[in-house]
């Protein structure tokens, strides 16, 4: 059983889906374990709420659990998965009233652990863990401000860090339409960035 | 222009270099535990009773709703149908039941009848018209032809006289017998009316008006519907009682001033 680990899990994503498909329950769940804190990072930062990003996270594992049968191995596996996370975060996010909700703790209190995010300081002094929080806060303020439309390409682009091919997948856009939706982002988020800028 | 493409894609670096920067959000760490109660759930979802499925809080305003107007339709049809549908238990038929031939065979007394005293008139008619033996003869031979003709003629008038006497008789005696059956009537219908009365008091024995409604019955005097219809009762039979001593006494001096001899 042991050795038989460490070989799924050095199998690709779409082998994996493959044996899920064929019965093996064990892939899913390394699957989840691959892509829940990518997924969790992209919906959080289109929909700006911790427990809505969660409870898509779920949503989506949920829609690749019940319709594993429909990928094709056609097309990479994490594009069909951020495909349907999309998907859902979109159906969420015209349903709730519109708010931003951001808080600098951003933790789970049921979870017993004080997790906070991944701040990338390296300073150690308390006022500069301060301004970074700050910083996250108008950051993540200025995306929520910003159209969903445009939202989706630079989170996709600039935070996953997915190729241009890949966003096309995605968002079912041609090239140029992303190219020029990613600049308008650009553009907009430096406008209301340009305090940080300056700092 | 350069320029302004160098800025801008200078601008453009240091967004995507600040969104890069950002860090990154995981999940909770009962993440995947939480995943997993949902797909078990998924699989094996819970039976719902019926009564869970029927007694929901979303139905509670449509239950309220629904026995409301049964209540409403309740109280409505009580006042409209019930109440106005009561009636007096004296409240008796107009119409009688007309009277059996039976009746009139019991009101007429026995031995007598329309035939029988016709008979007997003619009897004493002939016995008065008709002398011993030899007398008849002698009258016979006295009398001329055309006597005899105009006698027989007279005879056969007296004849169809007393036919007529006889039916009238006859409607006499009916008009009698009717009489009396109204009378029978009137003694049968208050027999009936009392023993109603009286079963209807057995039945409700708390109601004293029934007492006093079979007492009033057994009084003519006192109940003033029952005394209506036996006064007009009384009222019918005394017409036709006189209408028959009337007729009676026509037919007796008829009878007399259409004796020859």
């Amino acid at each position: 059983m042991h050795n038989q680990e460490p070989a799924a899990r050095s199998q690709s994503d779409e082998e994996l889906i493959v044996a899920f498909q064929q019965g093996h329950t064990e892939a899913f769940n390394i699957l989840v374990g691959r892509y829940k804190n990518q997924l969790m990072n992209y919906l959080f930062r289109y929909l700006g709420d911790y427990d809505q990003a969660d409870d898509a996270v779920q949503e989506t594992f949920i829609r690749v659990y019940r319709k594993k049968d429909l990928y094709k191995p056609i097309a990479r596996f994490s594009t069909w998965l951020y495909t349907i996370a999309t998907n859902i975060a979109k159906t969420q996010f015209h349903k709730r009233k519109r708010y931003v909700s951001f808080s600098s703790k951003n933790r789970r209190e049921d979870s017993g652990q004080d997790e906070r995010r991944d701040i990338p300081d390296h300073t150690s002094s308390a006022d500069s863990m301060a301004d970074s929080t700050l910083k996250q806060e108008i950051i993540q303020k200025a995306l929520d401000s910003i159209s969903p439309k445009y939202r989706e390409v630079v989170v996709l682009c600039d935070i996953q860090e997915l190729t241009y091919e890949e966003i096309c997948d995605i968002t079912g856009l041609n090239i140029g339409t992303v190219k020029s939706r990613l600049n308008r982002g650009r553009t907009r988020l430096q406008e209301l960035l340009k305090d940080i800028h300056h700092e | 222009m350069n320029d302004e493409i160098k800025n801008r894609e200078h601008a453009d670096n240091q967004v995507s270099k600040l969104l890069k920067n950002l860090p990154t959000v995981k999940t909770s760490a009962d993440f995947e535990a939480r995943l997993q109660r949902r797909i078990t759930q998924e699989n094996h979802p819970e039976k719902i009773g019926f009564f869970d499925k029927v007694f929901q809080a979303k139905f509670v305003p449509v239950f309220s709703y629904s026995i409301v107007a049964m209540i409403a339709v309740g109280v409505v049809s009580y006042y409209v149908f019930l109440r106005t549908g009561v009636q007096s238990p004296l409240s008796l038929p107009a119409n009688e039941s007309p009277v059996s031939t039976e009746e009139k065979a019991v009101a007429t007394p026995p031995g007598e009848s329309a035939d029988s005293r016709l008979r007997e008139s003619k009897r004493l008619t002939k016995e008065e018209n008709q002398p011993a033996g030899n007398d008849e003869t002698q009258r016979d031979k006295q009398i001329s032809p055309e006597g005899k003709s105009a006698m027989k003629q007279a005879e056969k008038k007296a004849d169809a006289v007393d036919d007529k006497d006889a039916g009238e008789l006859n409607a006499v005696q009916s008009i009698q017998s009717e009489a009396g059956a109204a009378g029978a009537l009137q003694d049968q219908i208050q027999t009936q009316t009392t023993t109603k009365l009286q079963e209807r008091s057995l039945a409700q024995p708390s109601a004293i008006g029934t007492q006093q409604m079979i007492q009033s019955s057994q009084i003519p005097n006192v109940e003033p519907m029952y005394r209506k219809s036996t006064s007009l009762l009384d009222s019918v039979r005394q017409d036709s009682l006189q209408k028959a001593q009337k007729q009676l006494q026509l037919l007796q001096q008829k009878v007399k001033s259409k004796k020859p001899f």
